[in-house]
Parts: structure tokens; C-alpha cells; sequence
């Protein structure tokens, strides 16, 4: 942290044209700017004053959001081998993040897409999970009902299906 | 009989309350419940129905804490419902409930069409919130059955227009109940496409933003991108992962793909799988001709199933081609089965088979014999008939086996390990009884890498005090536990120290004997000036000048001095000096008081990333009212473990022994005793059989005026009854 490079403030323009300043070790989480920051040889110092990067698809109260996300996990621990290996579970949502994520609805689906375009993997992983928690335990139908998602078999191949993963029905 | 119930029932109310029942009275009870009540069914008497309400108070009134096996209630309450099998038509389900509703809103909603009889609103009850975005109240799960007094007035709810059943602006679904019990699901849902074209009126999104309520407002699910989706699927539980498959072709699409995001499954996690439904082999199938291209590690320990042995590993073989770790403890299989598996599986490095305590060597020959030679780690713990044949099967590669408990090995398969097992770290062999002086001092020798070795146990009747010295010649052991070997003495504890300067970790605990283990011997650990942990409980030797001895150890962070009732003040403030101490299990020596544990307490004041120190002193003289524990970093905890060690002990070493007895007893052909052994289970489980059997067709009294009797003579023979 005391990596005066480190200590560098990035500046993002989000898809209203709002400027907003982070640190460089903060939006590293972020894949896309941080490689986009790599590639285009704009991690040296002279490059401060250099152009906002844009974000086009995020909208500025969403990217603070996600900032503020960065920057409370930032110090977090890198995961060392591939982190899908782990197991899939829904309940290690840690307390601060279910804090974050009390939001309503169009907030998470907007920090999906944020997450999912800024490849954020941690805040990707924690919304997915939050979303999981939504359709757990909700049936086919139930979640059609829910999501407005229109049903695109034909009651014969419903059937089929239904047959064949009997057992996971209740 | 169910007057002498009340009446005791009464009496004991009066005089203690529920909660204290005694234990004559509860043995009573006990004998009441199992009774057979079979007949007593068929008669449908109105004391029948007594004994059955009688029955359910049971659990209340053995408040201790006893699970009570509600199935012959069950089963009642079943056979009521037989009796009115018109009631399903009497019944409707009704979903799309908006969730502000209560249950007697909804109730006197639905009396517009006939008396109710019952109406049951089920709410969502999770301990967590129901998912992150929301606050954690429950509220219902949006469906509910109610039961009319009438068939007609059912049907007059079910022919209701969508108009008359809006309510908190969302229209309510009507459709019939269909009974679990004649096959249908609780819920039939006409899930047709007309419903489908008209979506149920939720509230429109202005009006829910203008009652504040986000619950309403529709996640866009369908907007979000495939691969996010695919993530989403990913933390599902594996059976609604296959589930979802049925929502639409992209979700179906996406299920299927979303298992390339899981490299490691645990079945164990899933609570799908449980007694009420063990998995299957069709379920296995089901989940790994999806997953199983990607898995990496699959562990199938601790589920309750009802595998076909042959085919249900077949298809692990078969799907899973890349597996690196493979857990199978608790699946019973023919040998050839587990061949094929092995076989199949050219990438496993770990495999673990633990606990097969019926499972013959020849099963766990064939299990090695095709991938033996790759494993890296082995865990074939508790394995009780193993002898060990496999062993020659294992390569150079093997780092870890475990062994522990599996007491049949024999000092031929330990020969066979060293010869071919070289490069093996982690050996251990608690409980491997008969491992022999020869065996240690080749593993000694061929085993150069060895760092982590186990041999505690009391029982190991093959090996002789001066055989364990040569563990002080494995010079790399970083790691050492010799609890509860009797073999254990002060020459050993002194070569020990003198031989492994590497040691960091050694656990003695109830090693040795009084006048094996003196204070010379427990004195001389202070050379092993690597250790962080060090185990010496319930050792005699171990006083306050030993302690001091040992006070150069500055290394140290776990140490555990469970029952050292010779351990004083003076040695609790010996520890005051090593700074790195994290751990600290003083239950159950007794003579350690406040003054020393206060002193402790102080010495390792708050700091910051200073993490903090716990310090058991349960069974000690410390009292807790006393200990100032302000701007300390320790934690005291004041339970006492030492008792629990104890207790296990005993039963471990119980269990051993008689084993062994068996064991001596016969002659030392391996084959004889094995099938010996066979026999005696075999006979045993059948005695089991026809006692459990039998004392069912036994036990039931046909008739009443018997039972009576019976009951009232026990109820006298346990002085509950004074004439």
C-alpha cells in the first residue's frame, strides 16, 4: 500500500459521463480494467493525467457501488488454484456482503451486469449466489412464474424431461 | 391401563411438574410405548384414541432429550386420513397468495364460499434470509390448502373468476388437491400454455414501488447473460441443477453447461440425500453424466444410500474419467467392481476407503491393483479385515497413508510397504497392532523421507520398548504422536530428543506408564527446540520443575496439560516466557489456581494483529468470578476437556482389548481367525435378528383387560402405586 504506484488514483467514466477516482490497487479486482490498464501501457506514473477510462455499460451510482464493494475486498486474499474448484455452496455469504447486497432487485440485477462486464470474479460469485438463494427450492413452474420465463418446450418434451429426472421433483 | 397412566400422569404433575420425572416413572413409560398398539388400531375404540393422544405426550414427558420415534403416529394419524379419502374433495390449493396475507385473512377471503374447516398458509421459515436482497421477515410461501365443509362449496371455490379472487391486487389460483398418498403431487399445477400467455397479475411495478415493498418487483432473470446464468445454476444443490433443466431450453442449455463450473463435489453437502431418501444408483447416474467430465474430486462419503454396488461404481468408472481425488468410504462393492474402477481411473492421486470394517483384503486388492502404483494418498482408515496384500501394489509416488485402526495389517504388508512405498511422508498406523520391531526399523531405514508418524494406541503387543527407539532414527519426522502407547519410557524419550531435531510436533498423552515416563524423561524434550506443539497430558512426571526444564522451548504454541494433577503454579508461569503461544489446555490439573492463571492472563497483553491466546482451565482450582481478563489478548475458556479424553479412552481402548482378546484366543492362521470372526458376527447379527423379530410377535398383549393388569402390576412393582 505504500507502493506510491500502488497509491495511484484511476480515473473511470461511467455510462453518464460521471468522473469517478480509485485507487489503482482497488480496480485491479476488476480483470477488465486492470488488464485494459496493463495492455495499454498505462500503468506507468506519468500516466496519472491521462484520459478516463470508460465504462460504458455501468452507470454511475452502480459503479460506486462496485467500487465500494473493491474496496472493502481488495485486501482479500487471492485465491490460489482456479477458485471454481471449490465446492458450491450459497451459505458462506460473508455478513458485510449480505449488508451490500441488501438492495433491491433492479440494483442486483444492474451489479451482475456490472460485475459480469467489469469480470469483478468475487462480486460476481456473490451475486450469483444471492440469485441462487432466489431460485432455491422453487420448482420449474414456480420459477417461470416468478422470472417471466416462457416456457419453450412442448408439453411432450416437458413430460419427457420430467420423466427421466423424476427424482429431483418433489 | 389408561386410567393407571392418567392417574400417574396426574400425580406427577402435581407433585414435581414436567421436568422432573422420575426415573421409575419414566421406565415405566418407556415400557408403555412399546408396546404394540396394533390391535388396539383395529378395535378403533375411543380408549385406543386415548392411548394414541397419550402417546404423543410422550416426547413432553421424556424431557431429557430422547428422540422419540413418531413413526407408529405417524402412521395412525395415516390410517385417519384413510378413512376420508372424500375430504381430498373437499380440499383446494391455492398459490399466487400475495405475501402480505395472513392465514385467517385468507380464511374469512375463502368463507365467501363455505364454511371452512381448515386453512393452512405455510410460511417461509429459513434461518438465513431468504436471499441476500431481503430483510429477514417471513412471510408466507404464497400457497396454501384450505379444506371446506362441504364438496360443493370446494368446487364453488374452484369455479371462482379470476376477478372475485384478487386480493392485495394479485390474483389467486385455485386448482384441486390431490393427495400425496394416492401418488399425485400435493399441487396439481396446469402448467399449460393459455396460463402461460396470461401471466398472473402481480402487482404492476409502479404500485409496488409506490408501496415501498421490494419484494414484488420482478428480478429480471431472463435478461441477465448466459454466462452469468450459468454461474447462477452453478450454486444450485446438485438435484435442482437437474431440476431447472425443465424451465425452458435455455436454462436447460445453461444447467447442463454450468457444470463445468464445478470441479469438486461433495455429496455429503447435499440434504437432498438423506434416510427418508438414500440415493440411488439412478441418481448417481443422473448427476455424473453431467458433472462427471469435469470433475476433479468427488467424494461420495457419509451419504445414506442404496447403491447397487456394481453398477453405481461402474458408472463413476465410466463417467468420471478425470478424477484426481476419489472418496468411496461406505460403499460396499465386489472386487471386480472395484477393479474396473480402479482400472478407469488413470489420473487418481488420492483415494480414500474408509471405514470398510466388513470389506475383505481381496476388495481392497483389486481397488490398487490397476491404480495402486499412481497414488500419491491413501486413506484406508478402519479398515478391520485388511491385511494388507495391496501393499506391494503401491508405488514410489505414495506421500500419505493412513491406516489408522485397521488392525489386521500385518508385519508382511509393512515389509511390502517399505520395499516399495519410499518416498512416503506421512505414515499412520494408530491402532495397527501388529506391526512388529523388524517393520520399524525398516521404515526407519527405507523411509527417508518420513516426517509425519503416528503409532498411538494401547495395544501394540508385536513391539517392545527397545523396537520404538528406532523411531529416533528417522531423522526428517517433523511430527510424532505416541498417545496412549504403553510402550513409551524415558530411554525413548531421551533418544527421541537426542535424534529428531526437527520435531515440531509431539503428543504424549497418557503415553507410558508412572515409572516408565519419569521427569528425566519428559525433562529431556527441552532439546527439541523446533516444537510448537507438544501434547504431555495426564503424564505424571509432569511437575513445576519439569516445566521450568522445559521453559527454552519459546517456540511453542499448542500446548496441552490435560490432567497433570501434579502440574502447580510455579509450572503455569513457566509458560509466561514463550511469547508464541496460541493454545494453552490446563483442564484437569487441579492444582493450578488464580494466582498463576491471572499471572498468565497478564503476560499476554492486547496488541494489534496480535492474535489471540485460549487457555482452558476447566477442572482447575481457577474460579471465574476472580479473573480479570481486561486488556488481555488470552481467552479464557472454562470447560473442561479432560473428562471428554478420558471417556474416550476408555471406550477405544475397551473396544480393542476385547477384540484382541478374540484374537489371541484363536490361533494365529490369519485365514482361520478371519473366517472365525465371520461366523461370530454372522451369528450375532442373526441372534439380533430374531430378538428384534420375535420380541415384536411376542410383546403384544391381545387382551385389554391383560394389558390392564400388566400395567398396573408394574406400575406396583415400581412403587408408583400405593393401595
Amino acid at each position: 500500500m505504500t507502493d506510491a504506484k500502488n497509491e495511484r488514483q484511476i480515473k473511470i467514466s461511467s455510462s453518464d459521463n460521471e468522473i469517478i477516482l480509485v485507487p489503482r490497487n482497488v480496480i485491479r479486482l476488476s480483470t477488465t480494467i486492470n488488464t485494459l490498464l496493463q495492455d495499454l501501457g498505462l500503468d506507468d506514473d506519468e500516466a496519472t493525467n491521462a484520459e478516463p477510462i470508460p465504462v460504458q455499460n455501468v452507470a454511475a451510482p452502480i459503479l460506486r457501488k462496485v467500487i465500494s464493494w473493491c474496496q472493502y475486498h481488495y485486501q482479500d486474499p487471492v485465491p490460489t488454484d482456479d477458485s471454481d474448484s471449490r465446492e458450491k455452496r450459497t451459505d458462506d455469504i460473508s455478513s458485510w456482503d449480505t449488508e451490500f447486497l441488501k438492495v433491491d432487485q433492479g440494483t442486483l440485477f444492474e451489479l451482475i451486469l456490472a460485475a459480469n462486464y467489469l469480470d469483478i470474479k468475487g462480486l460476481l460469485d456473490v451475486t450469483c449466489k444471492a440469485v441462487a438463494n432466489m431460485i432455491k427450492g422453487k420448482s420449474p413452474e414456480e420459477i417461470r412464474r416468478t422470472f417471466n420465463i416462457k416456457n419453450d418446450f412442448t408439453p411432450e418434451e416437458e413430460e419427457q424431461i420430467r420423466k427421466e429426472n423424476a427424482w429431483c421433483e418433489d | 391401563m389408561f386410567k393407571a397412566l392418567r392417574r400417574l400422569h396426574g400425580q406427577n404433575l402435581e407433585s414435581r411438574g414436567l421436568h422432573d420425572i422420575t426415573e421409575a416413572f419414566q421406565s415405566f413409560v418407556t415400557r408403555a410405548r412399546f408396546f404394540s398398539i396394533g390391535k388396539l388400531r383395529r378395535t378403533w375404540s375411543h380408549s385406543a384414541a386415548e392411548f394414541m393422544k397419550y402417546r404423543r405426550l410422550l416426547p413432553m414427558l421424556l424431557a431429557d432429550g430422547e428422540a422419540f420415534d413418531g413413526g407408529e403416529t405417524d402412521d395412525f394419524d395415516a390410517s385417519i386420513a384413510f378413512q376420508h379419502t372424500s375430504r381430498d374433495d373437499r380440499k383446494i390449493v391455492v398459490s399466487n397468495i400475495s405475501p402480505r396475507v395472513t392465514q385467517s385473512q385468507l380464511q374469512s377471503f375463502f368463507s365467501q364460499y363455505g364454511k371452512i374447516t381448515s386453512c393452512i398458509l405455510p410460511r417461509e421459515e429459513k434461518k438465513t434470509s431468504v436471499f441476500g436482497t431481503l430483510p429477514k421477515h417471513s412471510k408466507n410461501c404464497g400457497t396454501a390448502t384450505i379444506t371446506f365443509k362441504k364438496a360443493e362449496h370446494a368446487e364453488r371455490a374452484k369455479n371462482a373468476s379470476s376477478e372475485e379472487l384478487k386480493f392485495y391486487d394479485q390474483v389467486m389460483v385455485v386448482s384441486a388437491y390431490v393427495s400425496k398418498k394416492r401418488g399425485g403431487k400435493g399441487l396439481v399445477l396446469s402448467d399449460d400454455f393459455s396460463r402461460e400467455e396470461t401471466p398472473l397479475s402481480r402487482a404492476s411495478s409502479t404500485q409496488s414501488l409506490a408501496s415501498g415493498s421490494a419484494a414484488e418487483q420482478v428480478f429480471q432473470l431472463n435478461a441477465i447473460p448466459d454466462r452469468v446464468l450459468r454461474r447462477v445454476i452453478s450454486f444450485l444443490p446438485v438435484h435442482e441443477t437437474v431440476r431447472v433443466e425443465r424451465v425452458n431450453k435455455k436454462w436447460m442449455e445453461e444447467s447442463i453447461k454450468s457444470w463445468e463450473l464445478v470441479n469438486r463435489l461433495v455429496l455429503a453437502r447435499e440434504t437432498r440425500f438423506n434416510k427418508q431418501r438414500p440415493m440411488r444408483t439412478s441418481h448417481l447416474k443422473t448427476i455424473l453424466t453431467r458433472a462427471g467430465q469435469h470433475l476433479r474430486s468427488f467424494d461420495l462419503s457419509g451419504i445414506v444410500h442404496l447403491f447397487d454396488d456394481r453398477r453405481s461404481l461402474k458408472v463413476i468408472a465410466t463417467c468420471c474419467p478425470n478424477l484426481v481425488e476419489l472418496d468411496i468410504s461406505g460403499t460396499h462393492a465386489h472386487a471386480e467392481a472395484l477393479e474396473e474402477l480402479g482400472e478407469s481411473l488413470t489420473k487418481l492421486e488420492s483415494l480414500s476407503y474408509r471405514g470398510m470394517a466388513t470389506t475383505g483384503d481381496k476388495a481392497f486388492y483389486f481397488l490398487l491393483k490397476n491404480c495402486g502404483h499412481s497414488l500419491k494418498f491413501v486413506d484406508l482408515r478402519n479398515a478391520k479385515r485388511m491385511h494388507g496384500r495391496a501393499f506391494k501394489l503401491f508405488g514410489s509416488q505414495l506421500e500419505g497413508l493412513y491406516l489408522d485402526g485397521s488392525s489386521k495389517v500385518d508385519e508382511l504388508a509393512f515389509e511390502d510397504l517399505c520395499t516399495s512405498c519410499g518416498g512416503l511422508k506421512e505414515l499412520r498406523l494408530n491402532e495397527c497392532y501388529r506391526i512388529t520391531d523388524e517393520n520399524l526399523s525398516m521404515i526407519a531405514r527405507r523411509m527417508a523421507d518420513l516426517s509425519i508418524l503416528t503409532l498411538c494406541g494401547d495395544g501394540f503387543k508385536y513391539l517392545t520398548a527397545a523396537g520404538l527407539i528406532h523411531i529416533s532414527h528417522m531423522h526428517n519426522i517433523t511430527e510424532l504422536a505416541l498417545d496412549y502407547n504403553t510402550l513409551v519410557n524415558d530411554e525413548l524419550l531421551i533418544s527421541i530428543s537426542a535424534g529428531l531435531p526437527n520435531l515440531s510436533s509431539l503428543s504424549l498423552a497418557n503415553a507410558g506408564d508412572d515409572s516408565s515416563i519419569t521427569s528425566v524423561g519428559v525433562a529431556a524434550i527441552k532439546n527439541l527446540h523446533e516444537l510448537t506443539q507438544l501434547d504431555i497430558s495426564s503424564l505424571a512426571a509432569v511437575n513445576s520443575s519439569v516445566m521450568a526444564e522445559l521453559a527454552v522451548l519459546v517456540k511453542l504454541e499448542i500446548v496441552q496439560l490435560r490432567n497433570c494433577t501434579y502440574l502447580g503454579d510455579d509450572g503455569v508461569r513457566v509458560m509466561l516466557k514463550m511469547p508464541n503461544l496460541r493454545h494453552v489446555d490446563l483442564s484437569g490439573s487441579m492444582l493450578v489456581s488464580n494466582d498463576s492463571i491471572q499471572e498468565f492472563i497478564k503476560a499476554f497483553p492486547n496488541g494489534p494483529k496480535l492474535p489471540p491466546t485460549t487457555l482452558v482451565v476447566g477442572g482447575t482450582a481457577a474460579d471465574a468470578s476472580k479473573l480479570s481478563v481486561r486488556g488481555s489478548r488470552v481467552v479464557v475458556d472454562f470447560s473442561d476437556y479432560s473428562t471428554i479424553v478420558t471417556m474416550q479412552t476408555s471406550q477405544s481402548s475397551g473396544g480393542n482389548s476385547s477384540k484382541l482378546a478374540i484374537g489371541g484366543s484363536l490361533s494365529d492362521n490369519s485365514d482361520g481367525e478371519s473366517e472365525d470372526n465371520d461366523f461370530e458376527a454372522l451369528t450375532a447379527q442373526r441372534s439380533f435378528y430374531i430378538d428384534a423379530v420375535c420380541g415384536e410377535e411376542e410383546s403384544p398383549i391381545t387382551d385389554d383387560g391383560k394389558l390392564a393388569e400388566w400395567a398396573e402390576k408394574e406400575a406396583r412393582s415400581l412403587g408408583l402405586l400405593i393401595d
